[in-house]
């Protein structure tokens, strides 16, 4: 799918503290075994509403369509983030009485230096 | 544990959405969208009241999955966000599994439903 902006967003993050990681998994009632909350990346988002404010979107009424995420490698916490995204498609269908814009975003997020995950987010909004 | 290709998993039902909640993830996520924390606001979107936040439902999805299957590892996790939650209501997860590789990874096809029986997300887990 060709890319209608071709520029890359690249926020460094300061590391999460075990006490947000923790207060996260709290919050989603975490309880198994496996170390990372497979939803932990949605705290990465940065370079996403980094391109909404860079496109003139509001972020507030804006609707999530989908989400995907692949896991790359470990995600190692307290080690500085790197979010690295892209505006991958946009498209706006218009209805009678208002039009729906689709904007979808893919983002490859890095723990330190290892490439813990990639996602692609479809963020929909109604004018 | 062996699993076949049609095999359902055991559904998994979580405590009642509240606006307590929505606030709590709203912080520790650091979503403060007022779509999720302001019925005012919610409503000028056309919305009856807050709405969850559609990344808590996924989490609770993605707890339902690796409780489901303890020994195995996420590689792949896709939802599609059907229609809105608002506090008061109660989701199920469901799960059937739609492919097993000779390489016993696992295709699940996923779904959440509110108490009302409506779609609220529905997606794929890949697991190996």
């Amino acid at each position: 799918m060709k890319s209608e902006h071709d520029d890359i967003i690249e926020i460094k993050l300061p590391p999460l503290s075990k006490a947000e990681f923790d207060s996260f998994k709290e919050t989603i009632q975490f309880k198994t075994s496996h170390s990372t909350p497979p939803t932990l990346f949605t705290l990465f988002r940065h370079g996403e509403y980094s391109w909404l404010k860079k496109l003139g979107v509001k972020s507030e009424g804006l609707l999530h369509a989908d989400q995907e995420y692949i896991y790359k490698g470990e995600y190692k916490n307290e080690l500085p983030i790197i979010v690295r995204t892209r505006l991958s498609s946009y498209k706006e269908r218009k209805g009678k009485i208002e039009s729906l814009q689709f904007y979808v975003f893919e983002s490859d997020i890095f723990s330190g230096e290892t490439h813990s995950a990639s996602s692609k987010t479809t963020f929909v909004v109604k004018k | 544990m062996t699993h076949s290709e049609n095999d359902l998993v055991p559904s998994m039902t979580f405590p009642p959405i509240t606006r307590e909640t929505l606030s709590r993830y709203a912080l520790s996520s650091k979503d403060s969208n007022p779509i999720h924390l302001n019925d005012d606001f919610a409503r000028t979107k056309g919305f009856p009241s807050v709405i969850a936040h559609g990344m808590l439902l996924m989490a609770y999805l993605s707890n339902y999955v690796l409780e489901s299957f303890p020994s195995k590892k996420l590689i792949r996790f896709q939802n599609r966000f059907r229609k809105i939650t608002v506090p008061g209501d109660v989701v199920e997860c469901f799960g059937k599994i739609k492919r097993v590789t000779d390489k016993s990874q696992l295709i699940v096809e996923v779904w959440m439903k509110n108490q009302k029986n409506e779609l609220v997300i529905d997606g794929e887990a890949e697991l190996t």
